[in-house]
């Protein structure tokens, strides 16, 4: 990938609870996302994967200003993202766009197909009239819908079409980013493959930028152009999908990728099993964070946070990511 | 804990709630017996009323010495009162009073209860306080505080609505607000927001029509109730003054003349009683058609 840069990421923090209200006692912090670097190519799809709760979701919702951050900076095409307030954050919302897990409850089932497709040019006083009718015919054939939908409700479609609707409402504006937040991870697996393959179709066609969030590793290698890996909110490697997935630095993602069934019986992957379950986000190890689960972790590891080891577009956070010790 | 199920199902996205969909709950209700037969009670007793000028058979506030305490007869089909007042063209025109203080009490408090439990259900901020200070507002049995409210304001339709709304638009709020909450954690409003939506369209487009079902069972509760509630502040000295009619009022004037002359307190007293029936008939056909889950506050 030599594509520049669209949106970069440094240090990106979210915390949760804390601040104790009028009302209420202080919570403890909990760290969802807690240091995360990235960065996303124009015209690319970056999958991020990692175990439910490690903070995939929230990251997300950071990126499409959903959600505010704690600390770090996010870089969208030149602009301070998370510095941008009123009319300048409405201005750069046209420019981002997410599709969401739950094919149900992303729709309001109050509103027809019509008015769901083109919430996002009402709010922006995009289109009106017949000028919003042609607007949504056309987003219901890229999105392979007949253009009768447009006056139905929700509920008459399946999972895989109202993923669809989904998909449409958010290519509204024309956005060049789009957060996909588990967008197929309700779908049967035959429906998952049709949407994977619009998605890259709609990719082609109008230049989109995608950061693929999903914990189903198989659907990840299918669509991703680079994959980051998140534990305890932060990346631990990241790098091109082929190199990610042929050749994992970080224990972590070793752990995960042998866990899935090999495809290739002459390339046997050494089973790495992990010890215990992810430490709560409440108090996240000292040190390496994945040090308590590590089957490698030395005394380093419990001390030192390991410096993020670049390769060619290939970091892996591990204080022995060249060592024989990790290379299976 | 095993590889195999490290990458398990994400749960906190699955623990979201569902919406409800469509419309096809209007077929539902036509067809619904119980919510029918309410129905037409209450289409009936409502046009009795708005015809009373055409079909009261005397005026409701015309005395005639001659005809006191009279038993129901060919003439005064609901007899006379003590002062010889034709009674059932009293009820039809207490019918005016009580069911317009129904209604606009289910007005004011839906309006109320609706912009407060909105505030605390979608804005966390308020959620606490505004939720505290409803809480003390219901730690009194309903009638009781409204007795003491009327009694305070003094004896006017409009300080019965008053006392009533006051009364009801917490329940009304602690209802609304409980529908917010779960309407709230819908992706769909995530959708609108990271479109750029505001507060206010979120709130009108989203929230509001998908928190309506609740709402709708708990206005007809609250209709019936205020029109026993304005019976019984009647019956305790704080309801709509007299002459003017109400259904409260017809039964507490005729209180002292139970032994003698029953009629006058009966017959509002059971016009109230198939009103209120018919209502609640409504209430339960909307809520078996709406929510089958969905319990109403208390009084
Ligand atoms: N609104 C919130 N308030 C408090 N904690 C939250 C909130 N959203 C997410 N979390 C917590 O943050 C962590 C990361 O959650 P999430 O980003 O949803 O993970 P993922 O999408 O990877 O499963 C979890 O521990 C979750 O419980
Ligand atoms: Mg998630």
């Amino acid at each position: 990938m030599t594509h520049p840069v669209l949106l970069k990421v440094e240090g990106l923090t979210k915390h949760f609870g804390g601040r104790p209200g009028l009302f209420r006692a202080q919570r403890p912090v909990l760290r969802a996302v807690d240091g995360v670097d990235l960065v996303v190519h124009r015209g690319e799809t970056l999958g991020i994967v990692g175990e439910s709760g490690c903070g995939k979701s929230t990251m997300g919702r950071l990126l499409v200003r959903l959600l505010d951050a704690t600390g770090g900076k996010v870089e969208f095409d030149g602009v301070d993202l998370l510095s941008l307030k009123g009319r300048a954050l409405t201005a750069v919302r046209r420019d981002l766009g997410m599709v969401f897990q739950d094919p149900w409850a992303s729709l309001d089932g109050r509103m027809t197909v019509r008015d769901i497709i083109a919430e996002p040019l009402d709010i922006h006083r995009a289109a009106t009239g017949a000028d919003r009718r042609r607007r949504v015919a056309e987003l219901l054939d890229v999105v392979g819908l007949p253009a009768s939908a447009a006056d139905k409700h929700p509920h008459q479609f399946s999972g895989g079409q109202r993923q669809r609707i989904g998909i449409a409402r958010a290519l509204s504006l024309r956005p060049r980013f789009i957060v996909l937040d588990e967008a197929v991870s309700a779908l049967d697996v035959s429906v998952q493959a049709q949407i994977l393959q619009l998605l890259g179709d709609l990719q082609a066609e109008f230049g989109l930028t995608f950061l693929f969030i999903s914990h189903n590793l198989a659907v990840v290698r299918n669509i991703a152009d680079r994959v980051a890996v998140m534990y305890l909110g932060r990346i631990v490697e990241s790098g091109p999908t082929q190199a990610l997935f042929d050749a994992p630095r970080h224990p972590y993602t070793q752990a995960l990728l042998s866990a899935i069934p090999v495809p290739d019986p002459e390339r046997p992957r050494r089973r790495v099993v992990l010890k215990g379950d992810v430490p709560s986000a409440l108090a996240p190890p000292a040190g390496c964070r994945f040090h308590t689960r590590c089957p490698i972790a030395q005394e380093i590891c419990r001390q030192t946070p390991p410096v993020v080891t670049v390769g060619p577009d290939h970091t892996a956070a591990c204080h022995f990511a060249d060592s024989p010790l990790t290379a299976s | 804990m095993s590889t195999e199920d490290i990458l398990a199902d994400p749960a906190v996205d699955a623990a979201r709630p569902r919406p409800t969909q469509g419309y096809p709950r209007l077929r539902r209700l036509l067809r619904h017996r119980l919510f029918m037969t309410g129905a037409i009670i209450l289409v009936i007793v409502l046009l009795a009323t708005l015809a009373a000028d055409l079909i009261a058979p005397y005026s409701p506030l015309k005395n005639d010495f001659r005809y006191r305490l009279g038993a129901p007869n060919a003439v005064h089909l609901m007899g006379t009162d003590n002062f010889g007042r034709d009674v059932l063209s009293r009820v039809l025109y207490g019918g005016r009073t009580s069911l317009a203080i129904g209604l606009m009490v289910v007005l004011a408090s839906t309006f109320f209860g609706t912009l407060i439990g909105v505030a605390g259900g979608y804005f966390s901020r308020l959620d606490n306080p505004v939720m505290r200070l409803m809480d003390a507002l219901m730690a009194f049995p309903g009638v009781l505080l409204a007795i003491a409210l009327a009694a305070v304001l003094g004896p006017s339709v409009l300080d019965v609505v008053i006392a009533l709304t006051v009364t009801y638009a917490p329940r009304t709020a602690r209802i609304v607000r409980a529908a917010v909450l779960v309407v709230r954690r819908m992706e769909y409003i995530d959708a609108a927001r990271v479109a750029g939506a505001g507060h206010l369209r979120i709130i009108w487009r989203h929230v509001l029509p998908n928190s309506l079902g609740p709402l709708i069972v708990q206005m007809t509760f609250i209709f019936a109730v205020s029109i026993l509630a304005e019976a019984v502040l009647s019956f305790v000295g704080v309801g709509p003054p007299p002459p003017t009619p109400s259904w409260g009022n017809i039964i507490a004037d005729g209180r002292s003349y139970i032994p003698s002359a029953p009629w006058i307190s009966l017959f509002p007293g059971l016009v109230i009683a198939i009103t209120v029936l018919g209502v609640n008939l409504m209430g339960d056909g909307l809520r078996d058609v709406l929510d089958p889950r969905l319990k109403l506050e208390g009084r």
